[in-house]
């Protein structure tokens, strides 16, 4: 039965009559689409069913022709499925009957859906029999000509030729035969021609070959002039003999078949047929597909031919029509024809173009590209032609680069000319991207707007690939025109806006050092424009400042140059905090200047301070923006000189983060659950970001580390009010994550506070004595089950420990590993296994002595934890472990006894140890898991003396040591063997893939 | 770089360069001698009605000199809070693996696409952090959450 097709289905119809009406049925608009469903069923059935064959010759007969179309699509179906049960007998009849079929719907003259089925049908028989209709195309021909008849090939050649036949035709007649011609080949040329039975296609293509070239060539050169006045039938003849000429061209080139030779002359006629008004879309069509395409089908002296056309009187006169001076006069159909195959033609013949640009040719080309681009309208809202553009300029840049690219070089006069026409594009691109006035954008649908914003971006590419070209020319004239702008009493802002725009793109083309560009910004800098910005009656120039922050975050290294013009930019900065459109923007900005300049501007900070609690109580919730802001402020307290400053300056900005605690804690008692989280995280996050930028920034003066165990110098940090401000601290954050104890987001972020001090070499703020971090990390794992955030705090912080934490890191351990008990195995708490795992890697290799002092019987527990994650199914413990005991076997221990507790914990577990591998490497891990597990595997082949005994245990042993039953004893000696003479070395990883292949089984791929 | 690697990167800029997706940007970096082909900055944007609308998200994608026959290396700068994006940023993905799914004829288009897709529909069969594949499994209300404020954090101008 075929699938789909149920028993439950209507019984199946007893007469030709009743197929009909079911047919008719399926198409009338009047039947539910149930019944258009269940009709379906019933037709497929019988369209598959051995009577499927008559059936459709029935059908065929019908004068109605949703009847003949389904005919069609039965033989259709019956080809694709039973053709091979068809014997030469039969196919050659069935091959009489589709073309006398196709011969009378042509004369009855049915819709061209029927006939263009039946031609579809025929190249379907072709490709079933193509031993059966060798020179279908001709074959074809003489049927309809009547000079032959049935299925007779032979002597088809002593008849007249196709052209004389063809003249003999209806328009009609010649359209079934062009489309049954380009059909044929777009349909075979979708089989795979690289292999044998590809390759008869291949070869029966090249019999077809002359016919189809003669075919297309008569029909595109009847009608004489392109300037003759065609009939509608003669407009899709010749529109179809165009795409014919054009699936055939594209044919011979993928296929390198014979067409090529035989189609090319017929080229130039295409390019004839621009010149009549009621084919030039789809010639352009067809040569822009070509050029785009297929370029190496046309020859030299075609794009030759193609350029004078182009550049000659019609091109000219084709221009100066669909290129219109006003915008409401133009068919942008007609246009976008056009620039497809001017851009096309121009991409394509990019390097002639260029090194012949001073050739009247390539002026008049390149000047129809610039006429473009001053299409008048919004790109994407009003005109897309101008996007089509953007690749040629790109490529030609890169062809100017490619040839010359040192700078002192000299250059011919062809790069310099084409320098020019370059800037020029630039500047009219510059004028395409003005953000338009608010009731233009009003109207616009999300696509114009997403579609203008992709296109600003690809301009700036353009810009920035443009710029070791056109370099600080470009640049003047940018600042020129902003400044122009400036300083007239009404700027035009939508102008600044793009110059800015523009400017920001090109922030990181400049040299580094000291480039000449700086000068001129200097002078965009030094003008009004940041005060006339800065002054809050502006509020409609959002965008143009949007545009100036970015400028200001973009060039912080300019500033940190030219810091006499810092405050005019903060002032502008912090006074568009105001507007909420702009904060994300400014803060940004801000977090970039101070991080830079930080050290020029501590003289700002009481002002920065003060902006900030402005700001902070305007717009409290204002979560993002305030952590910047406050991150910007970090910066310039970290690069204050005296610590007592620091502690000074960091206090108003603690006290208005615990004012945000206090608000939380109100929030709360008002039952504003939510409202008072987000408040509490909001002030942690701001914690956060005031501690990160308290770090020592990586390229600060490195403190040399004073000799272990001396006796550090007292800071105010260790009793002073420093010391008092860190006591405040912690308590606010204990105090916060106490209030919301069952909180994840709110553990989280309580512990980074702590971790930003973790890393630090001297005294602040955020580094706190261990014994607060332990005392908060164990209230917080008393308080919640947040396991990971903790424990991997508590890895952190184990990590970066000195000798005085020693005994906080023991207290910790014990909290950590005492965790173990709750655990049956890794399944029951991955998380909690995979962290705890982890916490003792970087005990054991940071801390060797605190990992080995571990009580034995917790010891045991972490050991057997390792153990058994390695043949658990959870990932992360497995990886982890994996980690844990190639840092074990490797480790080689300080002294005498460390070494010898080592190798008494590796000769206890490394048994188990081997069996665990063993049966991952057989089969048991998963592919992705081999690498990881394959590392403790090699450094034990390497360092263990009785690796070898072991693994051969575990690898020869029966019952479940070993997972697969899928190769043989030899096969595993034979793995030890290759095993131990790689020694642990590089080609160990591609062995055991191997092995555990041929474990799993060698059917087990991937699919592709 | 081998001829066939060269070629087909320019190949791959051209084709950007005509036509890509909205809202991504995908661009070989610049150094000190010039454009460096094999190492390319992206941008990927949140597709549009999920979680991810609104960000923009930084990758670099780094071509082997074997490139097309070996895939490149996808890596979100900085690393991104996601089940398949490794601590280090590298993304995980069938198709960007040799063993798997990679094939040379996959462009550059094709694959920031399918990470595109991937971020609001991770696969929790190959996790590659711990942090965000934990929350995505036991909590989702919070990664969502944490999604959320990702955006915010990346959000596309």
């Amino acid at each position: 039965m075929v699938p789909g097709i149920t028993d439950d289905d209507a019984p199946p119809p007893r007469s030709i009559e009743e197929v009909e009406g079911l047919i008719n049925a399926l198409y009338s608009p009047s039947t539910t689409p149930d019944n258009v469903h269940a009709i379906n069923r019933v037709l497929q059935k019988l369209q598959r069913s051995p009577e499927g064959w008559l059936l459709a010759t029935s059908l065929s007969n019908s004068s109605n022709e949703h009847v003949q179309f389904f005919a069609a699509s039965t033989w259709m179906v019956k080809l694709n499925t039973d053709w091979q049960g068809l014997s030469e007998h039969d196919a050659l009849a069935l091959l009489d009957t589709l073309i006398t079929w196709l011969i009378r719907v042509v004369d009855v003259g049915f819709k061209p859906f029927i006939w263009r089925k039946i031609c579809v049908t025929l190249v379907n028989y072709y490709i079933r029999f193509p031993s059966l209709w060798t020179y279908c195309i001709r074959h074809l021909i003489c049927r309809f000509a009547g000079v032959t008849s049935g299925v007779q090939q032979e002597g088809l050649h002593n008849l007249p030729p196709t052209s004389t036949l063809l003249a003999t035709f209806s328009n009609l007649s010649k359209t079934v035969i062009v489309g049954f011609t380009r059909t044929l080949i777009e349909e075979v040329g979708k089989i795979e021609s690289r292999n044998s039975k590809g390759h008869k296609y291949f070869e029966g293509m090249n019999l077809n070959t002359p016919d189809a070239a003669s075919v297309v060539m008569t029909v595109l050169m009847e009608p004489g002039s392109p300037l003759s006045q065609l009939s509608v039938e003669q407009v899709t003849l010749v529109e179809e003999a165009l795409r014919c000429y054009q699936s055939w061209a594209t044919y011979s080139t993928r296929e390198a078949s014979e067409a090529l030779q035989v189609f090319q002359p017929i080229t130039r006629i295409t390019f004839e047929w621009l010149e009549s008004p009621q084919i030039y879309r789809i010639s352009a069509e067809t040569v822009t597909e070509m050029l785009t395409n297929s370029f190496y089908f046309y020859t030299a002296e075609d794009n030759h031919v193609l350029a004078e056309r182009i550049s000659g009187t019609w091109g000219q006169t084709k221009f100066s029509q669909v290129v219109p001076k006003e915008h409401d006069d133009y068919d942008s159909e007609e246009t976008d024809a056009f620039a497809h195959l001017l851009v096309a033609f121009a991409e394509s013949n990019l390097k002639g173009l260029a090194l012949s640009v001073d050739s009247h040719t390539s002026t008049t080309i390149l000047e129809m590209l610039h006429g473009l681009l001053r299409l008048p309208g919004y790109p994407i809202a009003d005109e897309e032609v101008s996007n089509l553009e953007f690749e040629f300029w790109s490529s030609l840049t890169e062809l100017m680069t490619d040839y010359y690219s040192k700078e002192d070089e000299q250059k011919p006069p062809w790069w310099n000319i084409c320098r020019g026409h370059l800037l020029r594009a630039v500047q009219e691109y510059w004028m395409k991207i003005r953000i338009p006035p608010p009731d233009v954008l009003a109207e616009w649908y999300k696509d114009d707007k997403d579609g203008f914003q992709s296109y600003r971006k690809d301009f700036a590419d353009l810009v920035e690939t443009a710029y070791p070209v056109l370099q600080a020319e470009l640049f003047v004239e940018l600042v020129q025109h902003a400044l122009n702008q400036v300083n007239t009493p009404t700027p035009d802002w939508q102008e600044v806006e793009s110059c800015l725009f523009c400017i920001n793109a090109l922030a990181d083309c400049l040299n580094t050092t000291d480039p000449q560009e700086y000068a001129y910004l200097s002078a965009l800098f030094q003008s009004p424009l940041f005060s006339i910005l800065a002054n809050p009656e502006n509020s409609e120039l959002s965008r143009t400042k949007l545009s100036a922050i970015s400028v200001i975050g973009s060039y912080s290294e300019y500033f940190e140059k030219h810091t006499e013009l810092l405050p005019g930019a903060l002032t502008f900065l912090f006074s568009s905090l105001t507007i909420p459109k702009l904060i994300n923007q400014a803060s940004k900005s801000i977090l970039s200047l101070c991080s830079s300049c930080r050290t020029k501007l501590v003289s700002e900070l009481p002002a920065f301070i003060q902006h900030y609690q402005i700001f902070a109580s305007r717009h409290p919730n204002e979560s993002l923006g305030r952590e910047r802001v406050l991150g910007a402020l970090g910066c310039l307290i970290q690069a204050l000189d005296r610590e007592e400053d620091k502690v000074g300056a960091l206090d108003p900005l603690l006290t208005s983060i615990s004012g945000d605690l206090f608000a939380a804690k109100q929030l709360l008692s008002a039952r504003y659950e939510e409202e008072a989280k987000e408040r509490a995280l909001l002030a942690l996050r701001c914690l956060v970001s005031l501690g990160k930028s308290l770090q020592a920034p990586d390229d600060g003066p490195i403190v040399i580390d004073e000799i272990s165990g001396a006796h550090k110098p007292r800071t105010i940090w260790d009793d002073g009010p420093g010391h008092q401000l860190q006591i405040f601290l912690a308590q606010t954050v204990e105090d916060i994550s106490g209030t919301f104890p069952k909180d994840r987001e709110v553990t989280k972020e309580a512990c980074d506070v702590f971790r930003c001090g973790f890393t630090e070499t001297s005294p602040g703020l955020l580094v706190f004595p261990p014994s607060l971090v332990v005392g908060f990390l164990l209230s917080c794992g008393a308080r919640s089950m947040f396991y990971d955030i903790v424990i991997g705090t508590a890895s952190a912080f184990v990590n970066c420990i000195s000798p005085e934490g020693y005994d906080e890191c023991r207290r910790l351990t014990g909290y950590v590993f005492g965790l173990i008990q709750s655990l049956e195995g890794p399944e029951t708490d991955p998380e909690l296994a995979h962290n705890i795992l982890e916490y003792a890697n970087k005990l054991l290799t940071k801390h060797l002595h605190l990992f080995l002092e571990v009580q034995e019987s917790v010891l045991g527990r972490v050991l057997s934890l390792a153990l058994t994650s390695l043949v658990s199914k959870e990932q992360f413990p497995k990886k982890t472990a994996c980690t844990f005991w190639t840092n074990l076997i490797t480790t080689a221990g300080d002294s005498e006894e460390q070494k010898m507790m080592i190798e008494m914990i590796l000769q206890q577990t490394g048994e188990l140890l081997a069996k665990n591998l063993v049966m991952a490497i057989g089969g048991g891990a998963a592919r992705s898991e081999l690498d990881n597990v394959t590392e403790p595997l090699k450094k034990m082949v390497f360092k263990q003396l009785h690796a070898r005994k072991w693994l051969e245990n575990s690898m020869f042993s029966n019952g479940d040591a070993f997972p697969s039953q899928k190769i043989s004893v030899e096969d595993k000696s034979m793995f030890l063997k290759k095993l131990f003479t790689l020694r642990g070395g590089r080609g160990t990883n591609a062995l055991v893939k191997e092995f555990w292949l041929a474990c799993r089984g060698t059917e087990f791929t991937y699919a592709s | 770089m081998s001829s066939l690697c060269l070629n087909r990167l320019q190949e791959e800029r051209r084709q950007w360069r005509k036509n890509h997706p909205f809202g991504f940007y995908a661009r070989p970096q610049r150094g000190s001698d010039g454009i460096d082909l094999r190492q390319w900055s992206c941008g990927i944007p949140g597709k549009e009605k999920t979680l991810w609308e609104g960000g923009l998200f930084k990758l670099e994608m780094v071509f082997p000199e074997e490139y097309p026959t070996k895939p490149p290396k996808c890596k979100f700068v900085p690393p991104l809070f996601h089940p398949n994006v490794y601590p280090s940023g590298t993304v995980c993905l069938s198709i960007l693996n040799e063993d798997e799914g990679w094939k040379p004829a996959i462009t550059i288009k094709q694959i920031l696409l399918g990470i595109q897709d991937l971020l609001d529909d991770p696969n929790p069969e190959s996790p590659a952090q711990a942090e965000a594949y934990n929350l995505f499994k036991k909590d989702r209300t919070a990664y969502d959450k944490r999604i959320r404020a990702l955006v915010k954090e990346n959000q596309a101008t």
